[in-house]
């Protein structure tokens, strides 16, 4: 009697604790529960509303009101629509819950069937092809547009007059070191079959229109861009990475937050794995925690909506690492 | 009732404003963002999708929306214009190879009717880098002075050192308040 009267307000108390413990985190899951609540609402509202308006124009498509020589055109408009809310379904599925994401998913290939079995109805021959009629005003509007971009492009030649960087050339070898990169903003451009390497800490490093070259750098102390390039090696710490529209590409990756790819294919990545003599000093100079590497999971635009790996970046196999000097 | 209805309603009652965050991807606004909520701005990812903020300053609720700036997206930016108060456009004062694209992409958004009557503040962010073009020199690549539709103001900041951030954020909130508040 007397061990069991001792443990029960130990016991008690620690009840007590837990459930105040529970309270706690009930709260803070209400708390985060609401915001995502009050955002998956939102989404849901614009999804139905675009997705009546894609069964409104599939609708009308169905019924025949559609004059013959539009329907092409309508298809494609259709088609690009759903493409459209495929897109920000895709982008939004970390909000919603698992049922809002197959609902939303099933829903849209209702949409892309429905639109398949009116194509396959209406278009039986082949023979139209898409061609888009565009109204005649539109054109007039277009001319205009262009002649602003040309403006535009002459102003904006004036302003990259002056980038710090490497641009046009081929089979070239270029090394930068220490002070002369530090902190800058850095450019790459047109480099065809070059190899450079940056011994310093850039600010930021943009990097597009390059083929077969190889990049190494010391650590860029923010972001990296990258845009058009193939076939090329990249070796680089950094703390944000951007890819858009490039192919075939190999980094070895220091990350300290994510490394993103849109329109990007066969990538392949693997551990930052370069060293030379003042490296250590520069990496002390930024603080980064340099446990936290995010090299193996990159997250791709294009490859939301589903459970599975994105296809279009691997892990370079350990036997295919090159070392770099 | 919609949810649009119910934030519509809160807004009268509470001084909320819905303010949209909107530029090119890589140009700072998830960083704005956090500095504003005094988070780390550090470890901040590219942004999938978007982020929702709730600021409350000088007794005004402002819900900002920052929504991802990848090419990817930028088709649907217009499925979060409904009720938008006031837009900030985020540059990146020293990415001056897309400063056209980013041109571009502003006047398009301009020109959508359901952002009619939104308040516009541009924010040229990277202010800190030397390699940054000044805010009057932002104003005209990107043909500022041609916008006649909507209210605008230009300021130069940096979300790093987290200068003239506030600064922008006043004059957006006064140009707001001024045209709805007034009204009821
Ligand atoms: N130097 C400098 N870098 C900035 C500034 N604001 C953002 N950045 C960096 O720019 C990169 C992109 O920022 P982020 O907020 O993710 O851009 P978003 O795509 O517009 O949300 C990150 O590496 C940031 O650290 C700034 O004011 N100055
Ligand atoms: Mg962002």
């Amino acid at each position: 009697m007397e061990a069991s009267a001792d443990l029960m307000p130990e016991r008690l108390l620690r009840r007590g604790r837990e459930l105040q413990f529970e309270r706690q985190r009930k709260k803070q899951d209400r708390e985060l529960e609401d915001t995502n609540r009050k955002a998956s609402n939102y989404f849901l509202d614009q999804f139905s509303k675009s997705h009546l308006e894609i069964e409104d124009e599939l609708n009308n498509l169905a019924s025949g009101v559609v004059e013959n020589s539009l329907i092409p055109s309508s298809i494609h408009k259709i088609s690009k629509d759903i493409q459209t809310l495929q897109k920000h379904f895709s982008a939004s599925t970390m909000i919603l819950c698992l049922h809002d994401v197959r609902k939303s998913q099933e829903r849209i290939q209702m949409l892309q069937q429905r639109l398949h079995e009116l194509e396959e109805q209406l278009l039986p021959k082949k023979k139209f092809g898409f061609k888009a009629r565009k109204p005649v005003n539109k054109e007039t509007v277009h001319v205009k547009v262009a002649d602003e971009i040309d403006c535009g492009e002459t102003l904006q030649k004036k302003l990259i007059e002056n980038d710090f960087g490497v641009k046009n050339k081929t089979n070239e070898s270029i090394i930068m070191r220490g002070n002369s990169i530090l902190d800058k903003d850095v450019v790459l451009q047109n480099l065809t079959g070059c190899t450079v390497k940056l011994m310093g800490s850039p600010g930021t490093l943009h990097m597009s229109n390059m083929q077969g070259c190889t990049i190494l750098s010391g650590p860029i102390v923010r972001s990296v861009l990258i845009e058009n390039c193939k076939n090329c090696k990249f070796v680089l710490p950094c703390q944000q990475l951007r890819v858009h529209s490039s192919s075939q590409c190999d980094f070895y990756l220091h990350v300290t937050s994510r490394a993103i790819i849109e329109d990007t294919v066969s990538v392949r990545v693997a551990p930052y794995n370069w060293t030379y003599d003042e490296i250590d000093k520069q990496f002390s100079l930024l603080g980064w925690d340099l446990t936290k590497n995010h090299w193996d999971s990159m997250d791709d635009f294009n490859w939301l909506a589903s459970d599975k790996p994105s296809p279009n970046w691997c892990i370079l196999p350990e036997s295919d690492r090159e070392i770099w000097s | 009732m919609g949810l649009l209805t119910v934030l519509k309603k809160l807004k009268q009652k509470e001084k909320e404003m819905r303010i949209l965050m909107l530029g090119l991807d890589n140009a700072g606004k998830t960083t704005i963002l956090k500095r504003f909520n005094g988070e780390d701005i550090d470890t901040i990812s590219p942004t999938l999708g978007f982020n929702i903020i709730t600021l409350e300053h000088r007794g005004f609720k402002l819900n900002v929306w920052d929504v991802g700036g990848q090419k990817s997206l930028r088709s649907y930016w217009r499925n979060y214009f409904e009720c938008t108060d006031g837009l900030i456009w985020v540059v990146d004062s020293a990415d001056k190879r897309r400063l056209l694209d980013c041109k571009k992409e502003l006047h398009q958004l301009l020109d959508e009717e359901r952002l009619a009557g939104a308040t516009l503040l541009v924010f040229a962010n990277k202010q800190d880098l030397a390699g940054a073009l000044s805010f009057e020199e932002i104003r005209d690549v990107l043909d500022l002075t041609s916008i006649k539709t909507h209210h605008w103001q230009i300021v130069g900041c940096s979300a790093v050192t987290g200068s003239h951030l506030l600064e922008g954020i006043d004059w957006l909130i006064d140009d707001i308040s001024a045209r709805i508040f007034s009204l009821d």
